[in-house]
């Protein structure tokens, strides 16, 4: 049997170690979600509650205006799914066509993709509000998701990064076994680019998961809020926030995103072990 | 034009075609509509009014919180990039063993990130920072006095750069995916010729990495020029103290959203926009230098 | 040394009297006033206002009145009676404020957050008018809400009904207890008045007593008056850091106030 050598305890002590010193605020954030609300700030050194109470659980799942926490959950893993969907997807296929594709005017349209990446949103934000309007799509999910499946460039510019990395001889030998355009993306392109992908998806959805201006803006009834939203409002700039029962709520929202995260970054590590070419 | 540039036009336009008509639906009318209110002077109720380039001379001559909030966000963007990509590259590197416990590691490092742009994170942030918080008993353990992180601009300004770097989780996770995209029989075949670490490093590592630090310095730095959410919690929407953490996009909103001045915020908007295209246009040509794309040419 | 009561009499000077007694005993006096609202009620005491009543600059015209309010100001805070603006921010909001965690004697307010106040602070606290000379001048009712109808409503006659039943109607008022704000109407607060907890009557007491005591309500904040109150702030916040001195400050103001406001022509 082999004995754990010094290193492994070394790489494990100094990881763990900075892990742990990394995640400080995260602790403070679980711990005083069990601490009575009020004492939250008050006992903010101590990292222990005294007493350790449920309270702020219990409270915290009662929603707001008769929306108990589990529908503002529903509201925002639906978004969130048909988001990421359409935004893996559609960045995946309009990313081959930048990176694999030659085409006239290739240049410019990538460059306005990358302009796009850099106006602040607040500004383009109420034009595209009255567009919406407009097309009467206020208070539901369509504003948010309906851009999802025409690409994000954020997105589209990971994977044209990505899929430049993969040799042109793969393409060309699946030329030469008969493959159309549209076969090297799905049968070589697509496998190959998984970390990626994944990646994409874990951004994808954490992105979509707190994201909180879109919500506001184009979600008015309670009913339909998202996870976010319903954070928000256990906060008051003029009366006492519910601190207790914010905390405890955001643990709660976190838990999703951390499992998702756990299961998808394996695909993220499962990278190709060989380059593919053989012989 | 011969057949085949034809069909090979119209294959690439297929695939990009989603962009385009997204884009001409939902971006560029808001776009140009943002372009024209920069020209004016827009309250969101009544209607804009032609300014001509008022907003920009103002902006440039008779506002000494614009170029404060530059100045600020430059020395963000400066300091907490590379320090955050530095940190990103490092622990992705400890990070890509095929140990069992490193998943668990990965996901624990990614966690901070994950809690992003939250509004507990920042509460969170501000209380650790706080005279008697957990960062100045730190430091008081190691002998230095304890830093009034609210009472000093630059200082309150670290606050906001250690958080940012404190969220490298997500460039972390690029940059392992792309470590594992580098083919293991790279690094043995250098073994096998006597390669030390260091050589494999800035041999094979760092070249065929280099597509995506480019991704990474890019998108770190555009996103760094919009940082909004956590300036805004941690200074209360003050960019105090003394517009010392007033990060352009803040005062961006301030403008917009506080003074109703909208038409200066689109102003400032698009002078941001004009820096930003023009250092990634930068950034990109000097990737040629730099840059090596497995799929453009061998090693 | 116990302070038993404050007299409604009291001036600017008794305040500052009395700042001096709490940091001897080591406390603050309160955790400082919002620039804005309580100059402008110092300029009223002295027959000006902050801003001219068309809204087009400033209503007053003699800096020095600036500098001795903004010197009293600073000086509280350098003498250590109220927090520094760096102890300020790290509040989270009125759970930790020094005067619920007692810490300080007492807290510059709107009338109607004292409900609030005194549900966390969680002992019996008083409301006490302002101090003078001519409190009743600088004195004024403030909507707390100032319901208004876009002029170019296509339902102006529905959202004016709407606005009658927030304001008169009783039966919606006794779900607010007057949270926003003790109820305009005399018929509404007479309603009310049982239902009240014994702070909530504390404050409908001194609105009642505000009424007899104060003048003219100037009318609703100019256009532009958000960066102006910005300023104002920005400015008090250097002063009390001692990074500005007050008569700079005093000029400062007037310019780039001014020129903001000089664009409501």
């Amino acid at each position: 049997m082999k004995s754990k050598s010094v290193k492994w305890w070394l790489y494990h002590i100094l990881v763990g170690g900075f892990a742990i010193f990394m995640l400080y605020p995260v602790i403070w954030l679980v711990m005083s979600s069990f601490k009575q609300s009020e004492t939250i700030f008050i006992t903010a050194k101590s990292l222990i509650p005294d007493p350790w109470v449920w309270d702020n659980y219990k409270q915290g799942w009662e929603g707001i205006g008769g929306n108990s926490f589990g529908v503002f959950i529903k509201n925002t893993v639906v978004l969130v799914i048909l988001t990421m969907i359409g935004q893996v997807i559609s960045s995946a296929f309009i990313a081959f066509g930048f990176a694999r594709l030659q085409f006239f005017g290739r240049g410019f349209w990538f460059a306005v993709m990358m302009v796009t990446l850099m106006l602040p949103y607040e500004v383009v934000m109420i034009p595209q509000y009255i567009i919406f309007a407009k097309l009467d799509w206020l208070n539901s999910l369509k504003p948010l998701v309906m851009p999802a499946y025409f690409g994000h460039p954020f997105f589209i510019f990971l994977l044209v990064q990505f899929i430049r990395t993969i040799p042109r001889e793969l393409d060309e030998a699946a030329i030469i076994d008969g493959c159309n355009t549209f076969s090297i993306f799905y049968k070589i392109i697509l496998p190959l680019i998984k970390p990626a992908l994944a990646t994409a998806s874990i951004f994808s959805f954490y992105w979509t998961w707190d994201n909180l201006l879109g919500p506001v803006l184009y979600l008015n009834s309670p009913s339909k809020y998202t996870v976010s939203m319903a954070l928000n409002m256990f906060l008051s700039n003029e009366t006492v926030s519910n601190w207790g029962a914010m905390f405890a709520m955001s643990v709660v929202t976190l838990i999703p995103v951390f499992v998702v995260f756990f299961m998808f970054q394996r695909y993220v590590v499962e990278g190709i072990s060989t380059s593919g070419l053989k012989g | 034009m011969t057949p085949n540039i034809l069909k090979k036009n119209l294959t690439g336009y297929l695939f990009i075609s989603p962009f385009i008509i997204g884009f001409l639906a939902f971006t560029l009318i808001p776009i140009l509509a943002s372009l024209y209110f920069s020209f004016t002077k827009y309250d969101l109720f009544s209607a804009p009014k032609w300014l001509g380039f008022d907003n920009y001379f103002k902006m440039f001559t008779d506002d000494p919180r614009y170029w404060q909030s530059v100045k600020v966000t430059v020395i963000y963007v400066f300091a907490g990039v590379p320090l955050r990509l530095a940190f990103a590259l490092l622990i992705a590197m400890i990070l890509n063993t095929a140990s069992r416990a490193v998943g668990f590691y990965r996901s624990l490092f990614y966690l901070p990130s994950l809690i992003g742009g939250s509004v507990a994170v920042a509460i969170m942030w501000r209380n650790i920072f706080g005279d008697q918080g957990i960062v100045n008993i730190l430091l008081g353990m190691f002998g230095i006095p304890s830093v009034r992180w609210f009472g000093d601009p630059l200082a309150a300004l670290w606050m906001l750069i250690f958080l940012s770097v404190w969220q490298f989780g997500s460039s972390m996770l690029i940059f392992l995916a792309g470590l594992k995209s580098i083919p293991s029989s790279y690094y043995e075949a250098a073994s096998v010729d006597g390669a030390n670490y260091w050589q494999k490093f800035v041999k094979i590592t760092l070249p065929m990495l280099s597509p995506v630090i480019l991704f990474n310095t890019i998108m770190q730095t555009i996103g760094a020029f919009m940082t909004f959410v956590p300036a805004y919690i941690i200074s209360k929407g003050t960019g105090g103290p003394l517009d010392g953490t007033l990060l352009y996009s803040l005062y961006l909103f301030l403008q917009g959203f506080e003074f109703f001045n909208m038409g200066y915020a689109s102003a400032m908007a698009w002078v941001m926009l004009i820096i930003v295209g023009i250092l990634t246009a930068l950034i990109f040509m000097s990737s040629k230098y730099w840059v090596h794309y497995e799929s453009e040419g061998g090693r | 040394m116990l302070i038993h009561s404050l007299d409604e009499n009291w001036t600017w000077d008794d305040y500052q009297n009395l700042a001096q007694k709490a940091k001897a005993a080591g406390i603050y006096i309160d955790t400082g006033m919002k620039a804005d609202v309580f100059f402008n009620y110092f300029l009223r005491t002295k027959g000006k206002s902050l801003y001219k009543k068309d809204g087009t600059g400033l209503g007053y015209d003699d800096d020095k009145l600036f500098e001795e309010f903004f010197n009293m100001t600073s000086n509280l805070v350098k003498e250590k009676a109220v927090p520094t603006p760096d102890y300020l921010a790290q509040l989270k909001g009125i759970e930790d404020d020094p005067v619920v965690t007692k810490d300080a004697i007492g807290i510059w307010q709107w009338s109607n957050q004292f409900v609030g106040l005194q549900q966390v602070a969680n002992r019996p606290l008083e409301i006490h008018n302002m101090p003078g000379p001519n409190s009743k001048e600088g004195l004024y009712l403030k909507p707390s809400m100032l319901w208004s109808i876009a002029s170019n409503s296509k339902h102006k006659k529905e959202a004016a009904k709407f606005i009658n039943f927030m304001v008169n109607d009783i039966e919606a008022n006794k779900l607010n207890l007057g949270d926003r704000g003790v109820p305009g109407s005399a018929k509404v607060k007479e309603a009310l008045k049982p239902l009240l907890s014994p702070a909530q009557q504390q404050v409908f007491e001194y609105v009642e007593w505000a009424e007899q005591n104060s003048s003219a309500f100037d009318g609703p904040d100019p256009t532009g008056a958000g960066e102006v109150i910005e300023l104002l702030d920005n400015l008090a916040e250097q002063m009390a850091f001692g990074q500005l001195k007050v008569e700079d400050a005093a000029k400062q103001f007037r310019q780039q106030a001014e020129s903001i406001l000089s664009q409501n022509q």
